[in-house]
Formats: structure tokens, sequence, C-alpha cells
């Protein structure tokens, strides 16, 4: 038996390794006693060990059992070291019988089952969000994608954490270009934990300081799915639910999946309150400002000294109040959301209620900025991507500052900068702000866009 | 490379932009000397002009100004001429940053010094002039496409006021029959020199077959007309005279009853203050181009991306602009405005010869 | 190491930024908003003001009482921000100072108030009717080179002075001097009596040759109350003749589209009033056979007949003979409105711009026009028509 000693090592090295964890487990089996197996119990799946293991080992013979053993999908015959290592920390099981050795999936997957959609909640339409194991996220997005071109390929990321990454994308319709770019910014990517989407973002997007997002983060299959159909790129992550989209431009950041499900109409109204939206956050204050320091003319009369009378007990200069106002809804934003569910409301209650009425009673904030501050928080909930709304929370304080040291002009002049920041930026190659894009794959069924 | 529409976007935002300040000035000046008939030669003239150069250059796709000199002319030709063209970029985008400075002041706030007010511009100008040029191009359409509604919204609040003299507009066409004379023939071409922007912007266009060329000689004589006899709608033949920045005086004239914003000029003011900038970061990001083409060696073709050294130039061009915001005054700026418009037309024939020449010797050469 | 350069650029620009405009800031609650500006002449006696203290008036002093034109008191009505928006009771502040010019008295009387004072929401400019009869140059010069005065200001000649018509408090009014805004600018009431003419428009109508400006009187009725239903003419600089309320409307009928009144008729003894819906005019300037320049006038406008002294039933033929008068009627007034203009030697309708407009000989038309105008004759053709009774027969 020439190679017994070398299984019979395999084996001993195997246990040498794994002593000492706490969950390791080393059993024999049969009557015989040439059946061993070698697992770890957190990682497995005990109730298959038992049925599929333990149990018919009593039932058969060696021979019997070996075959049976070899014949579940998923199992196989070891062939060195490291692999046989790297797959038992995976969860499979080492089982030797007699002079060879297997290895037997017996992973055990804990996940959160199928949920539906937080973050980017819908009216109508699906609503199943992606789960953190990627088995399932590639069945999610398979069934709503039939397609024999639809292409996965995987790969691993992270030094320590071995992370599962796989690109997918429709092989008949992707841009080439930013394929290759996407499989060398992965490939580039060197580091040892890697746990979550925005992570990965910030790995393969091309400038580290940047403040618009160039990429989408989306838990929402079928959105997947839509930019898998228009030629995209979409990374999955194992233990992430969420996937990651490129070439994302500036208006996929205000497309929501109802726009699709909507009547024609309805979906460009929708879409163009959204615009509104993000004009309103970002300009409202920086309006308020100059307005009220520098141009108190562009308004109409009544406008303006409704605006003077209740500014008139306030001690401090205008950008002094707006910037003190948003801060303080920005922390109220901030502490909901932190805050546990339970608590959650009281917040929003104390905040309201000492921000807006008596802060304006006591004469430290005018009452129009508590209507702007309101406007200003709500409309920058309009924007469908998360990613995109924090970007915009913080570009408004930009144009405050302009706002407070040119006066209008200011808010001109930055406006034209941002349009031309947008316009210099490029995801994945492709112009990140262009207003009549050139699609990356037009489609016959493709013609009613969201 | 990008669409042939973006050819379209160079041209509008040359067209529009000119009611700025010297153009509506020199015409306005003429208005009993020839202005109207100046309009029409200028829309002659431009057109042939736009027509040719664009012929031309669509034989170099995908190549620069820099490039085709230094491809075909020997470089004791070739420097000077970039020399030449550079500046008159330049100028033609100081001179708007100049004027717009001085109408801010004027009309918008007073409480702004002038040294900040130009060094804000002068910020947003030269960095974004060192943008890619494809960049430029998708911000001028951005630009455009937010602005142009608002300018339609204008000019038809402008023409449907009851208060608009019709007598004093048909007084002015009656003087059709004049002479014209240089300066205002020179004035009203420049609204279609958009195209000359090509030299540069070249690079970005793979092929340039322009369709809906016949828009362009319209659009422009349009364009002049509202330039020339709006104003005098509304400050009557003799009036529009003591105006200086005659269309933002226009424009404060103008009245939205049912907008949040009453008085036009603050949305005028906003539209050309955002078209004004894009259309000087096109002309300094052009004279940029153009600097580096003449330091770069004759070998090195192509596109380079933007580098540190471009910092010297844009520097030299921004001591030039903050020179020339503290040096003139009202008189002196009119004249130098009048002047830049008066050079730039035989300038705007050099480059056309230019390119002309590099094309036939090209064409011997292959 | 570069970055951290940029940033401390950064951070060094935004300080600077902040530091150099920190003492430019003035925010909207320290400003004092001027809604209404007023000027009047001042009478010789009245001079030994505070307006003597500064600037030489040699000049002045020499000239004669009427001639009040090296002396001016200029009014304003300003608004003044108050704590609680809610109350709506916005008090309105009229200050005055007698100066020699009207930049000095605005400098004077910021020493009145304790806030910036803000011209730029000045939207009525009134003319004391003792300064307007003089000479309205140096106002209509100043109004529109300064930046912060808006173009679209409406404009009106004050009576007895611009000071005491802007002291009035109508009882309407919610923001100070917002009455004068409304009537003025139509916005509220659209009586057809007021002639409302913007800055820009006053000052086009100074300048331009063959046309001359029309302003409406604002006159002080009682101690709150306001009247304003009358005009005046003015040519080059001072004020020339006075339009009656009646004559006032004629001239809103000629020169404006959709004037909402009514007039009489009478017929057989009957008088019809009728309410217009819509109107038009237009004219021309003909020669007539006998070599002189006609100025053809075509008026019209449907109306609704609103009552009837008698009370009778209205029927087709009755409207019909009842718009045949009324455009008699128009014919007759309009006429002689017309030949009341020219007589004053005015041109507020710009018939000179008009033949200059319709003449191709550009060098001499305007020596032409002024051998044309004084033999001007007038022919008006006004179509009526009275189409419906109203709600009964």
């Amino acid at each position: 038996m020439p190679t017994k000693p070398n299984e019979q090592k395999m084996e001993e090295w195997l246990v040498e390794q794994l002593t000492g964890l706490m969950d390791f487990e080393e059993r024999s089996l049969g009557n015989s006693g040439d059946i061993k197996m070698i697992y770890l119990r957190s990682l497995t799946d005990s109730d298959t060990v038992k049925r599929f293991i333990v149990v018919p080992s009593y039932e058969m013979d060696v021979q019997e059992y070996e075959n049976y053993i070899f014949s579940f999908p998923g199992s196989e015959k070891t062939k060195d070291r490291q692999q046989v290592m790297e797959f038992v920390m995976k969860g499979y099981i080492f089982i030797r019988i007699k002079d060879s050795s297997y290895l037997f999936d017996a992973m055990k997957i804990e996940f959160s089952g199928i949920s539906s959609s937080i973050t980017e909640a819908i009216v109508q339409g699906p609503n199943d969000a992606l789960t953190e194991n990627i088995e399932i996220n590639v069945n999610l997005i398979r069934r709503r994608y039939q397609s024999k071109q639809l292409r996965i390929e995987p790969l691993t990321i992270g030094n320590v954490s071995q992370t599962t990454v796989v690109v997918m994308y429709d092989d008949s319709r992707v841009d080439r270009d930013v394929l290759q770019e996407m499989r060398k910014r992965l490939s580039e990517i060197s580091v040892d934990i890697l746990q979550s989407a925005g992570e990965l973002e910030k790995f393969i997007s091309e400038r580290k300081y940047r403040i618009f997002p160039t990429t989408v983060v989306t838990e929402r299959p079928d959105r997947v799915v839509f930019n898998l159909a228009a030629g995209k790129v979409a990374v999955l992550m194992n233990t992430v639910g969420y996937a990651v989209i490129a070439p994302s431009v500036f208006n996929d950041f205000f497309t929501a999946m109802d726009d699709k499900i909507q009547l024609p109409l309805v979906g460009w109204f929708m879409k163009l309150i959204r615009y509104i939206g993000l004009f309103l956050t970002v300009t409202l204050p920086a309006f308020y400002v100059a307005f009220t320091s520098y141009n108190p003319e562009i308004l109409k009369i009544q406008i303006t000294l409704l605006i003077a009378g209740s500014r008139a007990a306030v001690p401090y200069p205008s950008f002094i109040e707006v910037v003190l106002m948003l801060l303080m809804m920005e922390f109220l934003i901030e502490a909901s959301l932190r805050l546990p569910k339970a608590i959650g409301p009281t917040a929003t209650t104390v905040g309201g209620l000492i921000l807006g009425q008596a802060a304006t009673q006591a004469g430290l904030v005018s009452n129009i900025m508590i209507i702007i501050v309101s406007a200003v928080a709500i409309s920058n909930f309009v924007i469908p991507l998360n990613m995109m709304a924090f970007t915009v929370r913080v570009l408004k304080y930009y144009l405050i500052f302009f706002a407070a040291t040119f006066g209008l002009i200011g808010i001109v002049v930055s406006t034209v900068g941002i349009v031309m920041y947008l316009s210099g930026m490029r995801s994945f190659g492709k112009p990140y702000l262009e207003i009549f894009p050139k699609r990356a794959y037009q489609g016959k069924g493709d013609k009613q866009h969201g | 490379m990008v669409n042939e529409r973006y050819f379209y976007y160079l041209f509008t935002i040359q067209a529009l932009i000119n009611i700025v300040n010297f153009v509506p000035r020199v015409l306005i000046d003429n208005r009993f000397e020839g202005a109207l008939m100046s309009i029409l030669v200028s829309v002659v003239l431009g057109t042939t002009l736009l027509i040719i150069f664009t012929k031309i250059i669509s034989h170099f796709p995908g190549e620069g100004l820099p490039e085709i000199i230094h491809d075909t002319l020997p470089r004791f030709v070739g420097l000077p001429l970039l020399c030449i063209f550079a500046f008159l970029w330049y100028e033609s985008g100081a001179i708007t940053l100049v004027s717009f400075v001085d109408i801010t002041l004027r009309f918008i706030t007073p409480d702004v010094s002038p040294v900040f007010a130009i060094i804000g511009f002068l910020l947003l100008v030269t960095m974004c002039s060192r943008l890619k040029t494809e960049s430029i191009l998708y911000a001028l359409e951005t630009t455009l496409i937010i602005n142009c509604p608002l300018v339609a919204y204008m000019l038809i609040k402008a023409l449907i006021n009851p208060h608009f003299s019709w007598d004093a507009v048909m007084q002015i066409i009656t003087h059709l029959w004049t002479i014209p004379k240089y300066n205002s023939i020179a004035g009203a071409s420049f609204i279609f020199t958009g195209y000359v922007n090509l030299a540069i912007f070249n690079r970005a266009f793979k092929s340039l077959k322009l369709r809906h060329l016949w828009m362009i000689p319209l659009s422009g004589l349009m364009v002049l007309l509202v330039t020339l006899l709006v104003p005098i709608g509304y400050h009557g033949t003799i009036g529009v005279e003591q105006q200086v920045y005659t269309w933002f005086s226009t424009a404060d004239a103008i009245r939205s009853e049912f907008f949040i914003v009453e008085r036009v000029l603050f949305i005028f003011y906003f539209s050309y203050l955002a078209m004004s900038l894009v259309s000087v970061v096109v002309h300094w990001h052009i004279a940029l181009e153009l600097v580096k083409g003449f330091l770069m060696k004759k070998k090195t073709k192509g596109v380079k991306a933007a580098s540190n050294k471009d910092w010297w130039t844009l520097g030299l061009m921004t001591a030039g602009t903050v020179w020339m915001g503290f040096y003139f005054d009202q008189a002196k700026l009119t004249m130098f405005g009048q002047w830049f418009l008066n050079v730039r037309l035989p300038g705007e024939l050099l480059l056309l010869a230019t390119v002309l020449v590099a094309y036939r010797r090209r064409k011997k050469r292959a | 190491m570069r970055k951290w350069l940029y940033l401390w650029l950064v951070i060094l620009l935004g300080t600077m930024s902040l530091l150099l405009t920190g003492c430019q800031f003035k925010d909207v609650d320290r400003r004092a908003f001027v809604l209404a500006f007023g000027i009047d002449s001042v009478q010789k006696e009245e001079q030994g003001g505070q307006g003597r203290e500064e600037g030489e008036e040699g000049e002045g002093k020499g000239k004669d009482k009427g001639k009040g034109k090296h002396s001016i008191e200029v009014s304003l009505k300003l608004a003044i921000p108050e704590g609680d928006p809610t109350k709506r009771n916005q008090e309105a502040i009229v200050i005055s100072q007698i100066s020699s010019s009207i930049p000095e008295a605005v400098r004077l009387l910021k020493s009145k108030v304790d806030k910036e004072l803000d011209f730029s929401h000045c939207k009525t400019l009134l003319f004391g009717e003792a300064y307007a009869r003089n000479n309205i140059s140096e106002m209509t010069d100043w109004m529109v080179r300064r930046r912060d005065i808006q173009l679209i200001a409406y404009n009106g000649v004050a009576r007895p002075t611009a000071k005491e018509v802007l002291d009035v408090h109508p009882k309407s009014e919610r923001v100070p001097a917002y009455y004068l805004i409304l009537s003025l600018g139509k916005e509220g009431t659209e009586s057809p009596f007021i002639v409302s003419t913007f800055s820009y428009n006053l000052r086009r109508h100074l300048t331009e040759q063959g046309l001359d400006p029309v302003l409406p009187l604002v006159e002080k009725a009682g101690e709150d109350t306001l009247l304003i239903n009358k005009a005046v003419l003015l040519d080059n600089q001072r004020v020339r003749a006075e339009l009656t309320p009646d004559e006032a409307r004629m001239f809103n009928l000629l020169t404006q589209r959709g004037l909402r009144t009514s007039f009489n008729v009478e017929m057989d003894g009957n008088i019809y009033s009728y309410n217009m819906e819509s109107n038009w005019s237009k004219f021309k300037l003909v020669k007539s056979n006998k070599g002189k320049m006609v100025v053809q006038y075509t008026v019209g406008g449907r109306a609704t007949l609103e009552d009837n002294t008698d009370a009778i039933e209205m029927t087709g033929r009755i409207l019909r003979a009842v718009s045949k008068a009324a455009s008699e009627q128009w014919e007759k007034d309009i006429k002689q409105f017309l030949v009341k203009v020219h007589g004053t030697g005015v041109d507020p309708f710009g018939w000179g711009l008009r033949y200059s407009a319709m003449s191709w000989n550009n060098a001499t038309e305007l020596e032409e026009w002024k051998r044309i105008y004084p033999e001007l004759e007038f022919s008006v053709k006004a179509d009526v028509q009275v189409r419906y009774s109203g709600m009964i027969r």
C-alpha cells in the first residue's frame, strides 16, 4: 500500500493543524474503523453530518460507503494539503475511507433570508433585496435574467477575508472597454479585509478624493438586472447584500426603479421632481444667505419685508444662522439613524419641537429659516440612491460658503464649477455628466427608458 | 470622440453671449449709420467663413490647430501664428471676464470688492480650462440646455410687452440703406465666430458632417436683429445710446409679474454669467492648448494630458486679466473691446488662410 | 505632500475670503427699504433749511422764488422691518430733506435713520407738481443712472406735493407704499383712469424725437385717501397740460388694449351705458388730397350693455342702433380730445415717431415733421359693437 502513508500523513497533519480549535471534531465511523472524518463543527450543518454521513456508515460496507460518499455532487477527492485546509475552513468534511480521502460538502450557511428592500423602497414592483449569500444572489439575478449570454466570473479578493466576488455581465451587450477596465481594477485590489460594497466601490473608482459616487451601489436585484440589460457590469460580493454597478453616470443616481413601473408621463414627472429636489436642497440655504446678506432686491417687496421682519430679532449674520440650523438638522438625521428603533421617534419629536418652535420664539433663528431647513431636509430625501443623497448633503455647505463670501455671484460661479467638475468626471471611461448620453446598448425591447 | 451636435453648441454660445457687451454697443452706436446693413453683410460673410473653415478642418479629423501647423508648416511660420492665435483667444476670454466683473459691480453687488469678484471668476476659469476637451463640451451642453429656456423666456417676455415700441424699431429699419462701417461689420460678424473654436475642439470630433447648415445664417440673423432692435424698442432710438450695458438695462426694463423674482434683470444676469464663464473656459482652454502646442516638440503628436506646467501659462493669463481689470475704466474698456472686435476679423481670416495652406500642402504631399 | 499643500491653500483662501467680506456683509434686517421716493421744488422762503449749509449755491441764491431749481426737497417712504411678521402692520416712516441736489439729500437722509438706505425696492417715484412744472431732467437722469433703482418703477406727478402724498397712509395699505404700487401699476385696481408709466418708458418718451411722456397725477384727496384719475402731458422737461379723468381714460383707450371701462351713450333720450370687453385702436398717417397730413385713427371694441335708464327690452335692432350711436359718440369725443392734445403742442401718441418710422427719407424727416406738425388734421373712425345685453334682454 504505497498511498497509505500519504493519506495517513495528510490526516495527521490536518489533526495537528486543527487541534486547539474549540469546534474541531474528529470521529471514527462505521463498524470497520476504516472510516474517519474531520471537520469544524461551527461551519458544518450538523443535520447533514448526521443524516448523510454518520447514519449510512453503519448501514453499508466500506466499499459501498465510499461510492456513496463520492456520488454526492460537491464531493471531491483530496489533492493536496492546501486544498484540504481551504475546504475544511469553508465547511467541508474531510473523510478518509481506507486509502483514499474525500471532501464532503456539508457547509452550513447562516444568512438572513430574502427580505424586502429597505434602503431603496418603492411603491409597486418587486420587493426582494439581495441577501448576504452570493449563491442566492446569483440565483435571484439569474431568475430575472434568463439569458445564456449572462456571464458570471468569480474571483477572490482579500488576503484574509477571502471574499468571493462575482463579476456579472451580458456578453452580447456589455461594453468591452468597461469590462476590461473592471477586471483590471479588481485584480489590482490588494487588501486584507473586504466586507462591504462601499469599500469595493472605493477601490475600483478612479479618484480617491472625490465627492460624487461613480458606481451605483444597490440592494435591488431588479436594478442589477435592468443595468445588465443596459450593457453594464455588476459586481456582487459574498457576505454583502449589495451589488456595485458600473459604469454609472449622474442620471443613474436619480433613477428609481419605480420609473419603469409608472406610466411614462408620471415617470418623467417623478424624475423632474427629483431634479427639482436636488436643485432646492443644494441651493436653497445658499440663496437664503445671498438674499439676506447681499441682494435683498431680487425678491418681491412683500417677501423681503417678511424675511427682514422675521430676522429682526436674530443677533448674528445669516450664514451663521443657516449653518447652525443645518448642523442641527444633520444631528437630528444622524441621531435618528443611530438610535434604536424604539426611541428613534423621540429624537425627532424633541428635535422638531425644540428647534422648530422654541428657537424661533426665542428669536434665535427666523421663521423663514425653519421653513428652509425643513424644505432642504425633505427634498434631500427624494434622491433614490443613498450614496448620492449623502453627497448632496455635503454639497450644500460648499454653496453656502460661496454664497456667504461672494453673494449671488458665488452661487452662480460655484454652480458652474459643479457642472464643470461633473463634466470632467468619468465613470470607467464614460462621461459622468452628459445630457444625452450614448447608451451602451440599444436593444429592441429597450426603447422605453426609465 | 463626440457627436456633431457639439459644433452647434460652440456656435450657439458665441452667438448668445455676444449681447453682454461690445456687439450691441457697436451696433447701437452705428444704428443710424448702417448697423442694419452691416448685419446683413456679416450674416453672409460669417456664414461663408464658417462653411469654408468647417469644410477644410473636416479633412483633419481629430486634429487640432497645433498638430496641423506642426505637420505642414515650417516652424518659423508656425510659431508666430500660434502665438497670435493664442493671444486672440486669450483676449477674447479676458475681455468677457473683465466686462462681467464690471457688470457685476454695477448691477448686482457693489458690496463685493472687484478684486474678489475677479479672483473668484479666475479661479473657476483657470481650473476648468485644464479639463479635457471633451469634458468642456459636455459642460457646454449642460450649461446651454439649462440656460436656453431662460433666454427664450426672457426674449418672449421682452417681445410681448405692450410698452415695447415697434415704431422705434421701424425708425431704425428705415435706416437700412446706409453704407455700413468696418466697425459694425467686425462687431456683427463676431457672433458667427463660434466655429473658430474648432481649432482645438476639432480634436474631439471624429467626423464633421454638418447637417442643417441653413439654420446658421437664419439664427445668426435673428440673434443680430434681436441684439440691435430689442434695446431700441425699450429705450427708444435716442435713449438707447445712453445705456452703458444696453442689454442689462433692457433686461431691467422687463418685468415678470407672476414669478418669485420680479426683476428679469437677475435671471438674465444669472444665465449670462453662467454662459459667459463657460465661454471663457472654452476660449482659455484653446489659448492654453495653443500655447502648449507651440511649446510642443515637433515629433510629439496628439493631445497631452494636463500637466503642472499649465499653471505657468494660466498664471500669466490670470495676471494679465487682473491687470486689465484694474487698469481699464469704462471708456478704456469700451475702446479696447472695439479694438479687439476690429482686430479679430483679420485674425479670423488669417486662421482661415493658415488652415487652407496647411490643407494644400498636405494634399500635395499625399 | 502636495495634497497638504492644496489643503492649506484652500483653508487660507477660505479664511481670507471670510475675513475680507465680513465687513461688507449687511443683512436684510440692517437695511431700511425705500419704497417710494418723492421730490419737490422748494420755494425761496423755505430755503433757509439744512440744505443751505451744503455745497456752493451762489447761483441758486440769485434765482427768484418760482425757479427752485437749485433747491429741492427729497422725501422717502421707508419700510422698517419689524419683529413679528404675523401682525402685518408694518409701520412706514416718511423722512424728508431739503438740499441742493438729490445725492446730497440722500446722503443727508442717511443720518436720519439707523439703518442703511436701500433703494432697490423703490417702486414709486413721484414728482411734486411744482417740480414737474419746472424741470424733471435732474431727477430722471438720477433715477436711471443709479444702479439700484429699478427701471420698472412707476412714475407719477404728485399734487399738491410729493411729500404730502407720501405722508398719506391709506387704510387699505398692508405694506407701506403698496397702495401706490398696486394702483399705479394696475396690479390691484384696474381703474381705466390711471395712466401707468414705468421709468424706462418715461425715459424713452423724454429722449425720443416725436414722442412725449405722459404721467399719472396722484392727488391727495383727504386725510387718508389718494385719488389717481388724471394725467399730465409733458414735453422734454416739464408739464405742459393736464388731462381730465375723461381725457385720461380716452388716452388709455387709444394706447391700450383690453381696457376695462364703461361709457354712456344717449339715444332717443334714453341713456345706455355699456361695458367694454375688448378694444383696439390704431392710427395711420395719410396725406389728404389737400396736401395736408391727416392722422387717421381707427378704434373699435366690443361691449356689453350694462344698464339703460328706461329699462327697455333690448332687441338686436336696438343693440345695433346703440352700437351706431356709441361709435358716433366716440368719433366725436376722440376727435375733440386729439385736437386738444395737438393744441398743447406735445406728442404723447408718437405721431412724429410714426412719421419718421414710415419715412425712408432719413436726412430730412425731422425737419419735414416740424413743418407738418402744426398743420396736422385728424380723422377718427370708430366701430363699437355692443354685442350682448347682459343677463336679461
